[in-house]
């Protein structure tokens, strides 16, 4: 069931799918998730979910609202 | 009078206890903006080649930018330079706080230190009012310990910047203390300060900065701020600060771990920022103008000490590169190092240093007093950085740096001695990452990151690669970032909350009046980073190319651990860095700026 919120930031926005927040399925882990999308693991640099950081190895749960935040080119 | 400066130039001269109050030379305004550019500029022209930097030729700068002061987000940067005791070269690093800004309103840009007090002294400045005063009481003290005495007995208005045992004692990687935890840290600054018994700072002033065009800066100002609040990693950052960093490198394989033996610290769980955050913070602490608040205050209730961060540099010194995992060891080694006055960086890098050399046995008991020195014993690492602060025993030769330190120790040691130009590495192992080391070998005051974060090109175009686009980035990071040094103002919001460029332009027309485009800006910052580099030739005897290196471990030893084990960038991918950097500058194969190059930029005054 898609019931995770997912919200892509400033410049994975450009790298993933154009609809923005997605919805995908808890039980499977960040790290999947971000592969899924196409996106390269290494661009993306914070994981938040509901509000904390977590390591893309944190499995989703149900109702959990997750952002990935890019590092920010040029930085 | 000049629109976004506070119009004069204080230069006290400590052995004669003179203070003279000058205009600010609008032309040097016009050239060098301000910050980093005054102080490049300053250095060059004013210290003799040669000169002793812990005597009294030796000059200590503390500059403000144009934008310092007014109301754009992070216009909080004050700069401290002088010629480097750590590397004998050009020295510039900055703080954020409130300093600046104070010195602004009291209407000055420029505090030029010279000479020797013969006994502690601190400078007193009130508005129009600028002394010299006896810090006798307070020598021997600790920076946090004497801003808190000072405020109290000058009021919490006055904006303090100190410096503790650590500068007083000659330290080479002693920093200067400001805001109860913000430090201008690095190339020894603060064991400048310490040689001319210089014990503190202390200004408070009520005046106005002259604004251009007061309508359209406030626009801009406002402009910018909503667009920091409005960010998407506001509120990351505003939760995590820097040490939200922590895990995303470790995870590129980024995070220094065992004297930079890798850069994967398996223990990482306990140290990131959301532990940190969890666990020991208790507020959010900002500087000038800020609408981020990315320092963290914290409490160790282990330790009962408060501290500010720690931040992503001192986690990986403090923690990660010498194994240490407990989120509350590193608040109080951090803490430690806060109170004495020396730099995070440069204390958790030498200290690790001297670790691995325990553990190889090219040092053993007797050099360390019986003192055991392995990776992760928290104790070892309070312990040494109260001896290299005191310069106790072994901290006396490690108080002298890692590159003198290996000197010492002998053996291979100097294969493993993180550091360019004599000042040591800071917190981004680069074996997988070119652009970030071409980055480190190319920083003007040595093994520095904040000069240009190029890891981010090495992730975007091929962790592998060795190309022209990374050396051209590298070098317009190099403009940039330092930019924002010569402004007096963060480049975090920018790098981190994606702030356009756009902005600068247009508020330095309304703040000064004067009409100046972004490639305009950057000009004047290439102009300050081809005499910093001049300022290098000058002073260090033979200096050209072999000072650009890195240490041997980052092209000889392969990354034995972590997502980039077997990594590491070769010696001929070092010279073909370094080939395309210095023709893309116009600089000689030697890594000397060109006399047309000079010519260029309008440095016609230094010599070749």
């Amino acid at each position: 069931m898609n019931n995770v919120q997912l919200t892509l930031v400033g410049l994975l926005k450009k790298c993933g799918p154009a609809q923005s927040p997605l919805s995908v399925e808890s039980g499977r882990t960040v790290m999947e998730v971000i592969t899924d999308l196409g996106l390269d693991p290494d661009l993306v640099a914070i994981v938040m979910v509901n509000g904390r950081q977590e390591f893309k190895s944190y499995r989703l749960q149900e109702g959990d609202n997750v952002k990935l935040v890019p590092m920010v080119g040029g930085g | 009078m000049l629109s976004g400066y506070g119009g004069q130039v204080l230069r006290v001269n400590l052995t004669d206890r003179t203070i003279e109050k000058t205009e600010l030379d609008p032309e040097l305004a016009k050239d060098y903006l301000g910050g980093r550019g005054f102080a490049a500029k300053i250095l060059y022209s004013e210290v003799e080649k040669g000169a002793d930097p812990l005597g009294g030729g030796n000059k200590l700068i503390v500059a403000a930018g144009p934008l310092s002061g007014l109301l754009i987000p992070g216009a909080g940067k004050t700069t401290f330079a002088a010629k480097s005791p750590a590397t004998g070269g050009y020295a510039d690093s900055n703080m954020g706080g409130l300093l600046c800004a104070e010195m602004k309103y009291a209407g000055y840009d420029l505090i030029i230190f010279e000479g020797i007090s013969s006994e502690p002294a601190y400078l007193f400045i009130d508005d129009d009012t600028a002394e010299l005063r006896d810090a006798k009481p307070y020598w021997g003290q600790g920076c946090i310990t004497v801003e808190t005495a000072l405020k109290k007995e000058l009021g919490e208005d006055f904006q303090i910047a100190t410096v503790g045992p650590g500068g007083e004692n000659l330290v080479k990687f002693a920093c200067i203390s400001h805001d109860f935890g913000r430090q201008a840290g690095r190339a020894g600054v603060g064991a400048v300060m310490g040689s001319k018994k210089l014990k503190a700072i202390a200004v408070h002033g009520t005046k106005d900065i002259p604004v251009a065009d007061m309508e359209e800066f406030r626009r801009i100002g406002r402009e910018m701020y909503d667009y920091c609040r409005a960010s998407d990693g506001w509120e990351v950052w505003y939760r995590l600060g820097t040490a939200g960093v922590n895990v995303p490198s470790n995870e590129w394989g980024s995070f220094p771990t065992r004297n930079f033996q890798s850069g994967y610290f398996e223990e990482i769980e306990t140290l990131t920022g959301e532990v940190m955050r969890e666990t020991i913070v208790i507020t959010d602490k900002a500087c000038f103008a800020c609408p981020c608040a990315c320092g963290k205050y914290s409490y160790s209730k282990k330790w009962d000490i408060h501290v500010e961060g720690p931040e992503y540099e001192t986690t990986a010194f403090l923690g990660a590169n010498v194994a240490v995992s407990d989120i509350e060891d590193v608040a109080y080694a951090n803490h430690l190092c806060d109170e004495l006055g020396i730099d995070t960086i440069s204390a958790g890098n030498v200290i690790a240093f001297a670790m691995e050399c325990f553990e190889r046995g090219i040092i053993t008991g007797e050099d360390t007093r019986g003192l055991g020195l392995s990776f992760g014993d928290s104790e070892a690492v309070f312990e040494l950085i109260e001896k290299i602060a005191r310069r106790e025993g072994i901290g006396d030769v490690l108080a002298e740096g890692v590159k003198h330190a290996a000197e010492v120790f002998g053996g291979d040691s100097a294969d493993f001695a993180m550091h360019i130009k004599g000042l040591e590495i800071s917190g981004y192992e680069s074996r997988n990452a070119p652009a970030m080391m071409l980055a480190y070998m190319t920083a003007d005051v040595g093994g520095h990151h904040n000069r240009a974060w190029a890891i981010t090109y090495d992730i975007e175009v091929g962790r592998d690669a060795i190309t022209e686009y990374k050396a051209a980035q590298v070098i317009e990071l190099q403009h940039v970032r330092p930019l924002m040094d010569c402004l007096g103002a963060c480049r975090l919001q920018w790098v981190e909350l994606g702030m356009p460029l756009d902005y600068y332009a247009p508020a330095m027309k309304a703040i000064t009046g004067l009409d100046r485009s972004w490639e305009d800006l950057l000009h004047i910052s290439e102009r300050v980073w081809n005499l910093t580099r001049a300022f290098w030739a000058r002073e260090v005897e033979g200096f050209g190319r072999e000072w650009d290196y890195p240490p041997p471990r980052w092209y000889t030893e392969p990354v034995p651990t972590g997502p980039t084990k077997g990594k590491f960038v070769a010696r001929e991918d070092v010279e073909k860095l370094l080939d395309m950097y210095y023709n893309q500058r116009g600089w000689d194969t030697n890594g000397i700026p060109s006399r047309e190059k000079l010519e260029e930029l309008g440095l016609d005054f230094v010599a070749t």
